[in-house]
């Protein structure tokens, strides 16, 4: 129906609709395109149940009039709205890189300082798409505008940053060049992913690194995805978009909407009394060699359940996520072949983050022990390697989720108590070797006298390591109620199940903001 | 015919070579055994092949990403 009174400007809001969408213009989105990348409409189509995004502020920007009558309008460099991922709702948003190189206008800024507090509105997860290097010297008005400083009132931005780590799930991804304030924001996240070939992620760029240090780098070779692999600064690369979008699913399907809330569970057909008995041989019964822990949890956990995320940081700790019987937890394990497993500050800073996250959303965790240890020597001394690993500790004995322990091998060591907060459950494997030290360094330490005098040094030490192996045997564990099972491997996945639906009440009960929050 | 490079995920000694120039490989066997921290770790095959060189003896020390095998897949 056409109304006389109000039709033109009815006709306006479908005019600015419609020039919004085109964006940074046909030229600029090609332009994205060629270089392998998504604009951030196509990321969100892409990455959200389809056609389900409400976008907010979709005609926030700057609109000129002519003189000869027509309409330009600008729209603004950041696109932001609600929408659904199986079916579940969440926030996105994203700068708009055929814009101003996402470098935020006026109003892109608004939309972009809204985004987490449209998430802590209707506390639902936020998911960010990253591309740029936040604002431009000449503030968000453009080169011939100057703008006001801000007030003493203005609130701080990053106060609403933060205050989403401890309310709902953050998923980040860097499909682009992100430095600057952006770069603090993609890692203000539980999870951030970046593409291997197309972004980068930087404090400053290329230009600002030259004339603050002299030093020219290209920014690939300053924050490109082989330099934060292993830095710590990422959970995981991805290979391409598509693959970042998957694996932020993927993370999400683990995590409720919010902290008030318990993670949905899964249909699972996985039988609860699946018995694996591929599980009797996975450890060798040589006790220097290495073996597949991934193989060990994936055989126990519902089938095809088990996401791993920061592998290649703190190779020898594993952490992800998995299913019992359909229902969430964490799964942290060891990796017997990086350092034979011990918790280098990679690894425990690693571990401190994961924990934390489980706490804040409730999910209970798996801990599968094969644990020799603190890494030691010069390098882990430089890196301050036990004031990580006591962070990491501190975490995990205050962690009120409920936690259960397999011993697969070693449990040895303050390095332990990564995996024993007060009142874990307990079992161990026929493999399990429990005690302070491992043998050949606690006999090489305390008997070195006895072995150097002996006439035989070497059977000395055999027969001294012979004895205190045994003292380790699960055996004497057992017998003084030292856990709460000595089992067969085959017999743990239906332990876990049970106890998973044991422990649903308790998590109920501990609904609600974590304690400390959430550091990233 | 491809030549792809076996590289070691991890930093050791080798102490063991399970694969000899002109063999089989498949993916999941062993070519060599790393030791690490009192820790002897096998390195597998991820594709097929024959291995065309072998470039690595018992108790060299090698880095992480190190070339160590040459297979023809």
């Amino acid at each position: 129906m056409r109304s006389t009174a109000w039709q033109e400007k009815a006709d306006e809001i479908d005019e600015r609709r419609r020039l919004a969408k085109l964006q940074g213009g046909e030229e600029a989105v090609q332009k994205q395109h060629a270089k392998g990348r998504l604009t951030i409409r196509e990321r969100i189509d892409s990455f959200l149940d389809e056609q389900s995004f409400k976008e907010v502020g979709p005609v926030a920007g700057n609109g000129e009039r002519a003189d000869d009558g027509s309409l330009s309008f600008t729209p603004a460099n950041f696109v932001l709205g609600i929408g659904r991922i199986s079916g579940r709702h969440c926030v996105v948003g994203g700068e708009d890189f055929t814009m101003g190189a996402g470098s935020p206008n006026t109003s892109g800024l608004r939309k972009s300082i809204y985004t987490e507090d449209l998430a802590l509105n209707y506390r639902i997860p936020l998911i960010r798409f990253h591309e740029g290097s936040g604002a431009s010297i000449t503030g968000s008005g453009g080169k011939n505008t100057s703008s006001l400083p801000a007030p003493v009132f203005e609130r701080s931005r990053f106060e609403s940053i933060a205050r989403c780590l401890g309310t709902v799930p953050v998923a980040s991804a860097a499909v682009g060049a992100v430095a600057g304030f952006p770069a603090g924001r993609l890692v203000s996240s539980h999870y951030t992913v970046m593409t291997r070939h197309t972004s980068q992620i930087l404090t400053g760029g290329p230009a600002l690194v030259e004339r603050a240090l002299g030093i020219k780098m290209s920014k690939e070779d300053l924050g490109g995805a082989h330099v934060h692999e292993k830095s710590g600064l990422i959970d995981d690369v991805v290979e391409d978009e598509a693959a970042a979008f998957d694996a932020i699913k993927r993370f999400l399907s683990y995590m409720p909407q919010n902290v008030w809330e318990l993670t949905p569970r899964s249909p699972s057909s996985d039988p609860t009394d699946r018995e694996a008995p591929e599980l009797a041989d996975i450890i060798p019964s040589n006790r220097k060699r290495a073996y597949n822990m991934r193989q060990a949890v994936e055989a126990i956990v519902d089938q095809k359940s088990f996401f791993e995320i920061g592998a290649k940081f703190g190779p020898g700790q594993i952490t992800g996520f998995a299913r019992f019987a359909g229902f969430s937890v964490g799964i942290f394990a060891n990796d017997p072949r990086f350092n034979a497993g011990s918790l280098t500050a990679a690894g425990a800073q690693k571990l401190r983050r994961f924990v934390d996250l489980c706490q804040t959303f409730h999910l209970p965790i798996v801990t599968f022990v094969d644990e020799p240890g603190f890494m030691i020597g010069p390098d882990a001394e430089r890196d301050a390697t036990i004031r990580h690993g006591a962070s990491a500790l501190v975490s995990v004995a205050l962690s009120t989720v409920p936690w259960a322990a397999i011993l697969v091998r070693k449990s040895m060591g303050l390095a332990n108590y990564a995996h024993m907060p007060p009142n874990v459950y307990i079992l161990a494997w026929p493999s399990a070797e429990s005690g302070a030290l491992p043998v050949e360094g606690g006999v090489a330490l305390a008997f070195r006298r006895e072995i150097a005098a002996a006439t035989d040094p070497v059977a000395k030490r055999l027969e001294l390591e012979e004895h205190f192996a045994a003292q380790q045997s699960p055996f004497r564990r057992a017998e003084a109620f030292g856990v709460h099972d000595l089992i067969h491997p085959r017999e743990t996945r239906g332990k876990l199940c049970d106890w998973i639906e044991l422990v649903q009440p308790l998590l109920k009960q501990q609904l609600g903001p974590p304690q400390f929050s959430y550091r990233p | 015919m491809r030549e792809t490079k076996f590289t070691a995920e991890l930093a050791g000694r080798i102490v063991a070579i399970s694969k000899a120039k002109g063999d089989r490989i498949e993916p999941g066997d062993e070519v060599v055994v790393i030791e690490s921290m009192k820790m002897e770790v096998p390195l597998t095959a991820q594709v097929g092949g024959v291995v065309t060189a072998v470039l690595v003896h018992i108790d060299d020390m090698i880095d992480e990403g190190q070339t160590l095998l040459i297979i023809d897949t």
